[in-house]
């Protein structure tokens, strides 16, 4: 593999780790704080990838992506409002989560399925970023170092949030002991109801930036549901670091896996997360529990 | 929880209750359809009835509704009539799988008592129904291009070629007439990509070229620029996709340079009327080698699209319903030449293979030993005329 090679393979898979990110942070801080198992994460990204690609008549791109975080803040609330009928047997009981969100998810994908006939759409990418760099006889398109860097900022912004705000700081203290936060005097409540409009806009926002790439179907519910699955075990429930950097793992693992062994390109990314199991079960940066 | 419970119990009751009731209605069900089988000999102006078997859920559920408004516009233009006799039409749902197409299958010829099933648009469901109507000895009709293996069946047809067919023109083609010397192919790591890969490389080795690198990317992948990066140069790119996966291909192959190095070619489904507009611009001056294209010209197939475009002025022709309206003209054809016969499904099955009709892609008839069908093979590619795309026929392939 020559240097211009590895460099275009990084860059594939840095980009594609870093919307990987936006994907899977909401799917972690959920897991993590609520202790909840949202599996129609992927189906929220999945709709909100079509609503994106409704805008693809002529409309500005940036209210495509707008439409589609507002489109994942609704839908993971409906979640957290269907699943408040019965919290008190959903919260303990990982089994029920499963099963309700894994029907949650078939209903969405199949009104996804009737709004959009099932035909597979696309988005395309804005007109000042439309074009391919050409760097040492490879190319790369603008577009995808432009979704690298908007969704690096979107993880700064989380970074900010979780790590500076006292709405971080409670968030940070549910995941590691929620009946200590609450004995505190705060009610997980409206935290819960907080963190699932941020998990649904993170998932909304992801569909609406990788449109132009990933564009829309029928079926990226559950594949893109199975990335967000590994980035959680290999960086731990609940930690956005975490997360962060097992993105990043993740998608540059996949770009060299397509790009040197294309026959086993599935199996590299569960490689590394049956090596990360063997050795740190709790997920390479989660903390003893 | 014990209201809960008593909740529970009572449901289960009514659910009992439920089962018991369908139980009895599905017997009084079988009944009839066991005397209508009967009476259907007795009296020829009694309908004769035809089930479909279509996808109108899972991965292909998008093509069921469309195919169905194509087979039923087909035999309204008829009448739904051969001679004075109707012909009715049962649909259900084969839901993309094979278990149930098999199900349904069964359900067709005990409670409706049809005389002949259209199946499928799933390749896997189109096989496992085949041996089960092949016992029976009811004619089966396949409406779109579907898998090998239905030729050991007497009573299986497929009104279009198989895939691999188009595409090992295509790969002959590729090497005579379009003077490519190496390719690189690109498919989809599942029965049809590989289908296509093979029958592509055979002729195109055939013919004289070589097959300088042969990849396989899973089915459902959305970004295929690992993939792209690493394609050694050749003269041509031929690649075997279908839907999404034809979609992010095209696009991606543009956007990584690809295309202004080697061109690309691929089998129909690559560049179908559903996909097309999809793609966008990157999909200007790519090739295909398919039976159908929409901008054929011919009298039927602006029949065909003058029909379906009076009912619903959206109806984007692509040749799942091209092929859902051949196999109804396939029907009124045969029906009408097996006559007294039609339900004597050896005699119907065999009338249909004898069929020869104008069909949207051209003349359609069945080859006698294996019941596919032999149509003409055009290459075209698609241009962009005022940002829509479409295909320009180039010819039709030796």
């Amino acid at each position: 593999m020559s240097f211009a090679q590895i460099v275009l393979q990084l860059a594939i898979g840095l980009s594609f780790g870093l919307l990987l990110f936006l994907l899977a942070s909401g799917f972690t801080l959920t897991f993590g704080l609520a202790g909840f198992v949202n599996l129609t994460h992927g189906a929220v990204f999945m709709v909100s990838a079509y609503v994106a690609t409704s805008f693809s008549g002529g409309g500005s791109f940036v209210l495509a992506v707008a439409a589609a975080g507002v489109t994942g803040i609704v839908l993971s609330i409906l979640v957290y409002a269907v699943s408040r009928l019965r919290w008190s047997k959903l919260a303990s009981d990982e089994l029920s989560q499963v099963l309700l969100t894994f029907g949650l998810l078939l209903v969405f994908a199949e009104v996804a399925r009737v709004l959009w006939e099932g035909v597979p759409r696309s988005l395309p990418e804005p007109g000042f970023v439309s074009g391919s760099w050409d760097v040492l006889g490879v190319s790369f398109p603008t577009y995808r170092a432009f979704m690298g860097a908007v969704a690096l900022l979107i993880a700064g912004a989380l970074w900010w949030v979780q790590e500076r705000t006292r709405f971080g700081a409670m968030v940070r203290a549910g995941v590691d002991d929620r009946d200590m936060l609450e004995a505190t005097g705060v009610s997980a409540g409206p935290l819960f109801l907080a963190v699932f409009a941020i998990s649904g806009l993170l998932a909304g926002l992801a569909g609406g930036i990788g449109a132009p790439v990933m564009g829309a179907s029928m079926g990226q519910e559950f594949s893109v549901l199975v990335l967000a699955f590994v980035v959680v075990v290999l960086g731990g429930t609940g930690n956005l670091k975490g997360a962060f950097i097992a993105s990043l793992a993740v998608g540059l693992a996949d770009a060299f896996g397509k790009a040197l062994l294309p026959t086993f390109a599935e199996f590299t990314m569960m490689g590394l997360v049956v090596v990360v199991l063997a050795w740190r079960p709790q997920g390479i940066f989660g903390g003893v529990r | 929880m014990t209201s809960f419970h008593l909740r529970l119990r009572s449901v289960r009751r009514r659910s009992y209750l439920g089962v018991a009731v369908l139980a009895a209605a599905g017997m009084a069900f079988a009944g009839c359809g066991n005397s209508a089988v009967s009476s259907d000999k007795s009296s020829d102006n009694k309908p004769i009835k035809i089930g479909v078997l279509l996808p109108y859920t899972g991965p292909f559920g998008l093509y069921g509704k469309p195919m169905e408004a194509a087979l039923r516009a087909r035999l309204a233009l008829d009448d739904n009539a051969v001679d004075g006799r109707k012909v009715e039409l049962v649909f259900e749902d084969e839901a993309t799988d094979p278990a149930t197409a098999v199900s349904k299958a069964n359900k067709l010829l005990d409670q409706d008592g049809v005389s002949a099933i259209v199946c499928c648009a799933t390749g896997a469901a189109t096989l496992a129904v085949g041996p089960i109507l092949a016992e029976r000895h009811v004619p089966q009709l396949g409406p779109i291009p579907n898998p090998d293996g239905l030729s050991k069946y007497k009573t299986a047809a497929v009104a279009a070629p198989t895939a691999g067919h188009d595409a090992g023109k295509l790969g002959a083609y590729a090497a005579d007439q379009l003077g490519y010397k190496s390719a690189v192919m690109v498919a989809s790591d599942f029965a049809y990509g590989h289908e296509v890969a093979e029958a592509f490389k055979q002729q195109f080795t055939a013919g004289g070229g070589k097959i300088v690198k042969e990849v396989y990317a899973p089915l459902g992948t959305s970004d295929f620029a690992s993939y792209l990066s690493q394609l050694p140069d050749a003269d041509v790119v031929f690649a075997g996709f279908a839907g999404a996966d034809a979609i992010r291909f095209v696009q991606q192959y543009d956007k990584f340079g690809i295309k202004k190095r080697m061109p690309l070619i691929g089998h129909g489904p690559l560049l179908t009327e559903l996909v097309l507009n999809q793609i966008g611009p990157a999909a200007e001056g790519v090739g295909a080698g398919f039976y159908y294209s929409s901008t054929l010209d011919n009298a039927e197939n602006k029949r065909f699209i003058d029909t379906m475009k009076a009912a619903n002025d959206k109806f984007v022709p692509s040749h799942f319903t091209a092929g859902a309206w051949a196999t109804g003209s396939v029907l009124l054809d045969a029906i009408g030449r097996a006559g007294d016969k039609a339900t004597d499904g050896d005699a119907l099955a065999k009338a249909i293979r004898a069929t020869k009709i104008d069909a949207p892609w051209g003349e359609l008839k069945f080859d006698p030993a294996t019941g596919y069908a032999i149509a003409p093979t055009y290459y075209y590619t698609a241009v962009l005329n005022g940002g829509v795309l479409s295909h320009k026929i180039v010819e039709e392939m030796p």
